[in-house]
Formats: C-alpha cells, structure tokens, sequence
C-alpha cells in the first residue's frame, strides 16, 4: 500500500525553486533516507509531506489525501515530525512537553488530560529510555536527551507515519547509535519512515531505500548499493570519497 | 507544596483586599470595613462601598487583566519581553485620550469626545492596524508583528506629543491620565473592563494546552494539529480588547502586565492552565497593593501608580529571580 506519493512536484520559497519536478512513492512499513549536500532540498521535502508547506505545482499526498487541505488534527494522527532540536523558552517539565503530543486527539478547546494520556506519555518516554525523565525540566537534559524527549514527544501522537529530520544532528556517536536504535525499533513495529540524514553511513544501516539529492532534484534513488556509487557521491557532493564494503553487513562503507 | 503557595496566595488575596479598603486619608479598621460593606447604615458606607470599593475592585480587574494578557502574549510569542501592549494598545489609548482632552478644550463640548471612548477606539485601531501590517498570506509572523506593533507605537506617541504641544492650558490633566491612576473610579467604569477580561480569561484559559504547545514551538504546535493561527488570531485580538478597557478606564499603567507572569512562572510553572490563574491572582493584589500605596504615601497628593508598581515589583521580582530553583 502507498502511504506517501510525490508526483512532479515544485516548490519554492519566493522565485527560485527549492525543490524541481520531484517524483516519490513511498510504501507503507517502508524505511527510506533522503541524503544530499545542505540546500538540497531535504527538509523542504519533509515539510511538504507534514503539511507546514504546500508545493507551488504538483501533488503531495498522504493516504490519498493533501496534507496542506487535511484538517490539522486529522493530519497529526497520520504524520510525525520529529524536527531540529526543542528549545522551549520557559521552564516545562519533560512530562508537560511530551503531553503536547497528544492534543491531535483533545477537543481544541477546554481540552484536558486523561489516564490515557498519561498511559501514552509513559510508553513514549519508556520506548526511547527517558522515562526517568518524566517530572525533570527540559532545560536541564543534555543534548541526547533531549534529542529522545523530542522523539517521545512525537510518539505520543501514536503516528503510522513518522519524519525525521536529521535526527542525528550534533550528538556524540554513542547517543547518535541510541536515536538510530530507537528509530529501527519503531520500523520494526512496522512504521513507516521518512528521514534526512547528514551521516551517509547511518542511512545504509537503516534504510529499506536511499533516495540522493542535489539542487532540488532527485539525483539517484534505489537500494544504498545501487546509489551509493563513488561517481554519484563525487558529483552530489562535490568532495572525494572512499567507498570500502563492510564485511559485517555485506553493504557498502563510505569514508570521505 | 503547590497547594500550599496557592492556600497562601488567596488567603493574601483577601487579607490585601480589606487593608486596601481600610487605607486611605480616612483610616477605617478592619472591622468597620466589613461592616460597611455588608450594613447599609454604617457610617463609613458611602467612603466604603461608595469610593473605595470600585476603585479597588478596578485595580483588581486591571491587575489581574494586563498580568493574564501579559502572560499568554509572552507564551504565544516565545518572548520574555513582551507586555499587554505589544500591538500599540497603549499608544493607541494615550492618543485617544489626548485628542479627547484636545477635542474639549477647543471646541468647549466635553461630553462630545469622552474620554474613555475615544482612548478605547484608538487602542483597538492601533492594534487592529498592527496585525493587519503584519498579516502575510493568511499568517501572522511573530517578527513582522513585534515590528508593526512597534512602528503603530510609535506613530500613535508622535501624534500624541503633537497634540501635547498643541493643549498647553490643559497639559497637567492629560498628564495625569498618560501616567496611569485609579482615582476616580465609579461603579460604571467596572463593566466594560470585567467583561472583556472575562471574556479574553475564558478563552486562553480554553486554549491554554495549545498555548503551552507554541510555547515550546510554533512548528511544534503545528505538528501536533495546533491551528496556530485561529490561536494567535484569539488571542491578540480579546487580549488587546482587553488591555483597551482597562487603559481606556486607568490611563497607562506599565509594569504589571510584563513583570508578574515572570513571578508567576517563578512560583507556580510555566503551564499555562496555571500561569494565567496565578498571573490574574498576583496581578491583582500587586496592583491592589500599589495603589494603596500610592494613595497613602504622598497623602493627601497620589503617586501615579505606574511608579509605584515598578518600586514594589522589582524588589519582589529581583529576590524570585535570586531564590528561585534554576530550571536550565
């Protein structure tokens, strides 16, 4: 079944399009990594499908319907956004973010929390290890911390489709390992995932697919040993690189 | 410990309440303030119920109005420094309320231009004009607002120092009103201020979850199904309704509404369900108290009350903000 479809889509921000005649299907339980160089339109492509951004031409559709048109609750029991990092201004407590999560299925006004919430609150801060987080501050976490608050806070909305962009981004490796456990946890529970990804290798070991690009374009898409060419790399990327295979997994190993 | 802060804090409420009745150039105990308010035949009635009462039910209802619309704007624009008047509302009232003192003077007709009309009407133009400046495809951007808010500002204090030149005779009353003060008040005054902050506390407190959600980010909010901009939509525009009545009624009173939600905060979390209740409760009594204070200090002349909070509030906030746990 097709979860998320793509069709000759165009995006820009004032004049200059950010995003060219893209073409993309993406399957329910599927895990599929957009990689290119900064401004090649990832995140672009990540808005477009959690309805903050709607195309200037072509059709984005989610379940067969348009994320820019779908009522906003509806849209956020389908999709999840885990975006760059929190940075709430005030003080709130772990538990106080994590329960935004679950206003796509409150009443839009007078809405208030209920065992179920909670219950919710609980399996999402478990599932990414922070439950011990629960009643401390946000503002005293470090990075992967928050990084794993931010994903639970995402979970919370109980989503079959979940975004992410660059979830890796500014953590030490051991905490970049324990986002990508968690995010292959939530495909194993048959999720479908959507995400951008600076560190090339951390695609591979992930993804059912890689889709590469530059400028805007879909440059290569396919399996990683498919698209992970040294000639592809060299030209996304403009920069020399090194491309050995891992004798563990069989799968290519880029080294630049 | 919540319950206990709060039991303290109401119970300061009332305490403050009655000693703001028994202040004043005629000293009433305690229990002649009780019963005056409750015998119709007490000698201290008409001082009582009569002049003391509406005007501190009015630094009530202003207190815990500007504290209430401070806070939600503060939360819905992720900025600490925001006060109630962020869209020129104040700028917008002085203008309207210096015209109407202009209006009189020149014309002779008092009754034409009243005052609290014309300030309120100004308050809204001035706020309406900033959001409309700053509304873009459908959306309000929050730099844009801040800007337009700024600019309306501005403009609306240039054409009121304008006509400042131009009054010379009755310069002295439209001072007093610019600076903000509760005397004066009358029974009348109480309506339109009550039920607009009624109205504004009934709908943020009804959308203080979604508040929270743009607190902690406006993409955030939109991602968990926010329509963010029916929100902020609501918010700004019974927020600065208002802010409108209460400065149509009080003149510009500064401080309250940027200061106590940040001693709200300190004392009771940033959730917004709570914040605006005890912002509304510490905005009363911090306005309650100062007006009492601004009555008895220079007596029988007042202070004008804006002074008065900032010389309270910042002490009070300064020891929060030494004592208070440090939530990183």
């Amino acid at each position: 079944m097709v979860e998320i479809i793509l069709r000759n889509v165009d995006f820009a921000y004032v004049k200059d399009p950010v995003l060219r005649s893209i073409d993309l299907q993406i399957n329910k339980g599927e895990f599929v990594s957009l990689i290119g160089p900064n401004g090649s339109g990832k995140t672009t492509l990540l808005k477009l499908v959690a309805g903050l951004l709607k195309p200037t031409r072509g059709t984005v559709l989610v379940r067969g319907m348009e994320p820019g048109r779908m009522r906003k609750r509806q849209l956020a029991r389908i999709v999840g956004f885990v975006t760059e990092d929190l940075n709430p201004i005030y003080p709130f407590q772990v538990k106080q973010i994590v329960l935004t999560g679950r206003l796509p299925y409150k009443s839009s006004f007078f809405a208030s929390w209920d065992e179920l919430d909670f219950q919710k609150v609980k399996e999402a801060l478990a599932k990414v290890d922070a439950l011990e987080y629960l009643d401390r501050y946000f503002g005293q976490l470090s990075a992967g911390e928050k990084k794993r608050v931010s994903i639970a806070r995402i979970l919370a909305q109980d989503t079959p489709i979940l975004l992410f962009d660059e979830p890796t981004a500014h953590l030490d490796p051991g905490h970049a390992v324990e986002v990508l456990e968690i995010m292959k946890k939530l495909h194993d529970e048959g999720r479908t995932i959507l995400t951008a990804f600076h560190e090339i290798n951390f695609a591979v070991r992930l993804s059912d697919r890689i889709v590469m690009m530059k400028e805007g374009k879909i440059f290569a898409e396919g399996k990683a040993e498919k698209v992970l060419t040294k000639e592809n790399l060299e030209q996304v990327y403009n920069t020399r690189f090194r491309l050995v295979n891992d004798p563990s997994t069989g799968l290519p190993y880029v080294i630049y | 410990m919540k319950l206990g802060k709060w039991l303290a804090l109401v119970t300061v409420f009332v305490v403050l309440v009655l000693l703001c009745l028994s202040v004043g150039s005629v000293k009433v105990d305690f229990a002649d303030v009780l019963r005056a308010l409750f015998d119709q035949t007490s000698k201290h009635r008409s001082i009582v119920w009569g002049l003391r009462l509406p005007r501190v039910l009015m630094g009530l209802i202003a207190g815990a109005s500007l504290a209430s619309v401070g806070a939600a704007f503060q939360g819905l624009l992720r900025n600490p420094l925001v006060d109630p008047y962020l869209l020129g509302v104040s700028s917008g009232a002085s203008f309207g309320a210096v015209l109407s003192i202009y209006l009189a003077t020149v014309s002779g007709f008092q009754f034409l231009y009243r005052l609290p009309t014309l300030s309120f009407a100004f308050a809204m133009i001035a706020s309406l004009v900033a959001i409309v400046l700053a509304k873009k495809d459908g959306i309000i951007p929050i730099v844009e607002l801040v800007l337009s808010g700024v600019m309306v500002s501005v403009l609306f204090s240039s054409a009121t120092i304008t006509l400042l030149m131009l009054l010379r005779r009755n310069i002295t009353h439209a001072y007093v009103w610019l600076f903000g003060s509760l005397s004066g008040m009358t029974w009348n005054d109480l309506l339109s201020p009550f039920v607009f902050f009624l109205l504004f506390f009934w709908a943020s407190l009804g959308l203080s979850q979604q508040l929270n959600a743009m607190a902690i980010g406006e993409v955030q909010a939109k991602i968990s199904g926010v329509n963010t901009e029916f929100v902020k939509l609501i918010v700004y525009s019974l927020g600065s309704l208002a802010a409108a009545s209460v400065v149509s009624k009080t003149g510009v009173i500064g401080f309250v509404g940027l200061i106590t939600p940040h001693m709200a905060r300190k004392l009771f979390g940033s959730d917004h369900k709570v914040l605006l209740v005890s912002s509304a409760l510490i905005g009363a009594i911090l306005l309650c108290v100062c007006d009492a204070i601004a009555r008895v200090i220079v007596s029988p002349s007042e202070m004008p009350i804006g002074v008065v909070t900032a010389f309270v509030g910042v002490p009070v906030m300064l020891v929060l903000l030494k004592k208070g746990e440090n939530h990183g």
